[in-house]
């Protein structure tokens, strides 16, 4: 009854649909005006307010490509110097010759190495201005949690785009802690694995708890640690040993998970929910020789003590 | 003479410019490799932390 008074008090909500990046560095443009890095989308920059953002691929690639042909333009100019300072028509056809050849082959050489090049110029970007990079998404933290009172929806939508590059316990701390307002449905677009703590704490275990129920697909190795690991302190929360039902029944759906957290099912096995038990019960029965550390025959009393006039079991 | 000069100079740049850029090429940089420098900068080293 208090679990239902509680999902009531959430509020219901639709967040933007959001796809990662297949490299974070994806999300970072920064503002060929001002020089500020973003990895919030908008058109305009935040500091100058001018529509000049470009991603740092871009950027990287126009450095490199501007560095390729100041060297060109050298060798031109030095090529130039020596036709001048030639003595005499044929030392001077020598010397353009010679250097319409060195251009050429630099020129060559650079076509060849575009991308490599590119990608050099990208990491030397970050290299001189990760202090840059670190100050920019920084402000685009603190603009997520400016608009926190007023809208925790566009809160949650920052800190989420802000988080594919901040990856510390304080972003997810702050996502956790804006989830545990919402509503969580079957279609929305949730994470978990990126919000896991290093330390212990009762909103994610309770954000853990309602996703094992609504997709219990995201529960995964990294989760199934984090809840072994702060078993205890979960187990001291008022609903504790329902969030540890839940995880539990999430677990028996991969057998590898059965088998790595055997001791862990086993403990809750009596709460399980039907449908998992019977789950359960099937993976032990399809594989009986693999090493169930005693889940088998735990399996096998609850089966005898609960379902033992079930047909289905 | 000092032509000749400059277009040896000429022809050291050039040659130091393509080494360079041959030995690069030997060992290249992959998006991969950047991505995980950027969140271990960014992260204190705790790149795998998250994804």
């Amino acid at each position: 009854m208090a679990d239902k008074r509680a999902v009531h008090l959430k509020k219901p909500v639709t967040l933007r649909p959001f796809k990662a990046p297949r490299f974070s560095f994806d999300k970072l443009r920064v503002c060929r005006r001002c020089g500020r890095y973003t990895a919030l989308d908008g058109e305009r920059c935040g500091q100058c307010g001018r529509a000049s953002l470009i991603t740092v691929e871009r950027q990287a690639a126009s450095k490199a490509r501007s560095s390729m042909q100041t060297r060109l333009l050298l060798v031109i100019l030095l090529t130039l110097a020596a036709v001048y300072f030639g003595e005499s028509l044929q030392q001077m056809a020598l010397c353009a010759g010679a250097g319409i050849v060195l251009a050429s082959l630099l020129y060559y050489t650079q076509r060849k190495v575009r991308q490599n090049e590119n990608l050099y110029a990208l990491d030397r970007l970050f290299a001189r201005n990760i202090g840059f990079v670190r100050d920019g998404l920084e402000i685009n933290r603190k603009e997520a949690v400016s608009v926190l009172r007023e809208n925790d929806v566009l809160a949650y939508e920052k800190l989420r785009e802000v988080a594919v590059l901040l990856r510390g316990d304080r972003v997810s701390r702050q996502r956790v802690a804006l989830l545990h307002g919402f509503q969580l449905r079957k279609d929305m677009n949730l994470e978990l694995e990126q919000l896991l703590l290093k330390d212990f704490e009762p909103l994610l275990a309770e954000y853990i708890g309602e996703v094992a129920k609504v997709r219990p697909e995201l529960i995964k190795d990294r989760t199934l640690r984090y809840i072994r690991t702060y078993e205890a302190q979960i187990l001291e929360m008022p609903q504790g040993r329902a969030i540890m039902t839940g995880v539990a029944g999430a677990a028996v759906r991969m057998k590898r998970y059965a088998l790595l957290y055997s001791n862990m099912i086993g403990r809750y096995i009596q709460d399980l929910p039907k449908d998992r038990f019977l789950r359960l019960a099937r993976l032990i029965e399809s594989s009986p020789y693999e090493p169930w550390d005693g889940l088998d025959l735990k399996v096998a009393e609850i089966r005898e003590a609960k379902y033992r006039w079930d047909p289905e079991v | 003479m000092i032509s000749y000069v400059i277009l040896g100079i000429t022809f050291l740049y050039v040659l130091i410019q393509i080494v360079r850029y041959v030995l690069r090429l030997r060992k290249p940089l992959t998006h991969d490799e950047i991505d995980e420098r950027l969140l271990a900068a960014l992260n204190g080293g705790d790149s795998a932390h998250g994804r």
